[in-house]
């Protein structure tokens, strides 16, 4: 039995369409439990002892209307996310599934795919939400008084900054048995955020995300010392980050280091559509590499691939798991990495955690792996053994 | 507008980057939008921007398009706290703004 991603909860009076509902969450790896009617879910979400992650309804049921299920649901739980799906897509039942807080409006039939990532999409929301309130909570219980206060929130900040440090995970290519690159990542031994995305919400939440980047970027020039010189350093650049002028400095430290530099760009930080393809166009001159971050986390980072033109794309995890398990995904992945040869951009995928994900990638055509079957992010260069 | 929120400081803009230049300067309780706007970003591309950066912001959005595709995209992207299509109902606008600021106002303080 592989480890469950979480909880989702079902209702459809449509019994067929729970078994679907059941077959791709489950095969996703998602714990589903269904309900038929609506009340019977209500009264099972306010006395579950371990929590749903989120929860998908139809909206046309004849003892309670999703809207309504949606609003019950949020009322005992304002965090939770509630997905509607409708075979009979409105205006109106857009804009109410709005008014009622849904996370999501999907239409039936929907693909496999789309069911699977909106949903995980959601899951992820709401883990964020929940580690920002545990984050909220602890600051009030170490401080006191108004957690949203910003001066509490800033000095934690502030020192999250001072402590934070860079790990590098490599990226292996399997073919040359070699380390092509080591991503550096963001952490920090600040204790209320020790979370990167946590961290990295914060630096938006405080207008700082210009801050970290700069801090970031000044930490992976002093590492890449101690790099082994065959090999890239990707760095992630936050959307935002493209309008820091610092980013396109020739004497900054990073800059001197750019034709080894692959700058990672992930669209879910809010790329300008206008300015993106000129600010790449800047860094290129610089020296720098782009890869586009995430592919298929979202449905936005395929407009990246076109405006942006990158060196290399990574393709999120969650297309990476259990790859060999699911024919679907591997044909998707293996597409994605057709199209993207052809478009000149190198793959890489993320998140290889076994052997059989690894083979299942080389199948697909990726020689670029990056994942804890290979390494951790643990400081310093380590070798890998291939 | 102007009328509808009476009682409320109001501050206008004329496109999104006037009003993230404003919101870097001061903090605002909400937002409301149209979606149309002259550039070639759309008003869910400014409150998306809007909600990275300031996630405690209410963001509304007003608009005249009857695109089921831009509803659905309001809600999937969930940058948007309430769409009201045009011609909108300003009692409805104005209690549905003071219902979510009293209940951020209630959260922040207990």
């Amino acid at each position: 039995m592989k480890a469950q991603l979480g909880r989702v909860l079902v209702v459809d009076d449509d019994a067929a369409l729970l078994r679907v509902c059941t077959r791709v969450l489950g095969g996703e790896g998602w714990e589903v439990t269904m309900f038929n009617d609506p009340r019977e879910a209500i009264a099972t979400i306010q006395k579950a002892t371990q929590p749903f992650d989120c929860v998908l309804s139809d909206i046309h049921m004849p003892e309670m209307d999703g809207y309504a299920f949606a609003a019950a649901v949020r009322q005992h739980d304002d965090d939770l996310p509630v997905l509607l799906m409708t075979g009979d897509p409105t205006l109106d039942g857009a804009v109410k599934a709005i008014d009622t807080g849904a996370v999501s409006y999907i239409t039936k039939p929907f693909a496999p795919e789309t069911l699977g990532m909106a949903v995980a999409r959601a899951a992820r929301r709401h883990g964020v939400q929940r580690m920002r309130r545990r984050a909220e909570s602890h600051a009030r219980a170490l401080y006191g008084g108004d957690p949203q206060e910003s001066h509490d929130l800033e000095q934690r900040f502030a020192r999250a900054i001072e402590r934070s440090w860079m790990a590098f995970q490599p990226i292996v290519d399997v073919h040359r048995k070699t380390v092509f690159a080591y991503e550096a990542l963001l952490r920090t031994d600040e204790e209320s955020l020790r979370r990167t995305d946590v961290f990295i919400a914060t630096a938006e939440r405080l207008d700082k995300v210009h801050l970290l980047g700069r801090r970031v970027r000044g930490a992976v020039a002093e590492a890449a010392q101690d790099a082994p010189d065959s090999a890239l350093l990707f760095v992630n650049v936050h959307g935002l980050e493209l309008a820091d002028e610092h980013l396109f400095a020739e004497d900054a430290a990073l800059a001197r280091l750019a034709p080894r530099v692959v700058l990672e760009i992930t669209e879910r930080t809010g790329i300008d559509p206008a300015a993106g393809p000129k600010s790449v166009a800047m860094l290129r001159k610089l020296g720098y590499r782009i890869a586009v971050d995430d592919l298929g986390a979202g449905y936005a980072a395929l407009g990246a691939l076109a405006s942006l033109e990158p060196e290399v794309v990574k393709l999120d995890m969650s297309l990476i798991r259990d790859l060999d398990r699911h024919p679907t995904k591997r044909r998707v992945v293996s597409a994605i990495a057709t199209m993207c040869r052809e478009l000149g951009s190198h793959v890489v995928a993320e998140g290889v955690e076994t052997v059989a994900e690894r083979d299942a990638c080389i199948g697909a055509g990726i020689g670029l792996l990056q994942g804890y079957l290979y390494a951790k992010p643990a400081r310093g260069f380590a070798p890998v053994a291939l | 507008m102007r009328r509808t929120l009476r009682g409320y400081e109001i501050v206008e803009a004329g496109a999104p980057q006037e009003a993230l230049d404003l919101l870097k300067r001061k903090p605002f309780d909400a937002i409301v939008s149209d979606y149309s706007m002259d550039a070639e970003s759309d008003g869910l591309d400014f409150l998306q921007l809007v909600k990275l950066q300031y996630p405690a912001t209410v963001r509304f959005l007003v608009t005249a398009s009857r695109d089921l595709d831009v509803a659905m995209r309001a809600v999937n992207e969930g940058a948007v706290h309430r769409y009201f299509l045009k011609p909108w109902s300003d009692d409805r606008l104005r209690s549905a703004l003071d219902i979510l600021l009293h209940a951020r106002l209630s959260e922040a303080a207990s």
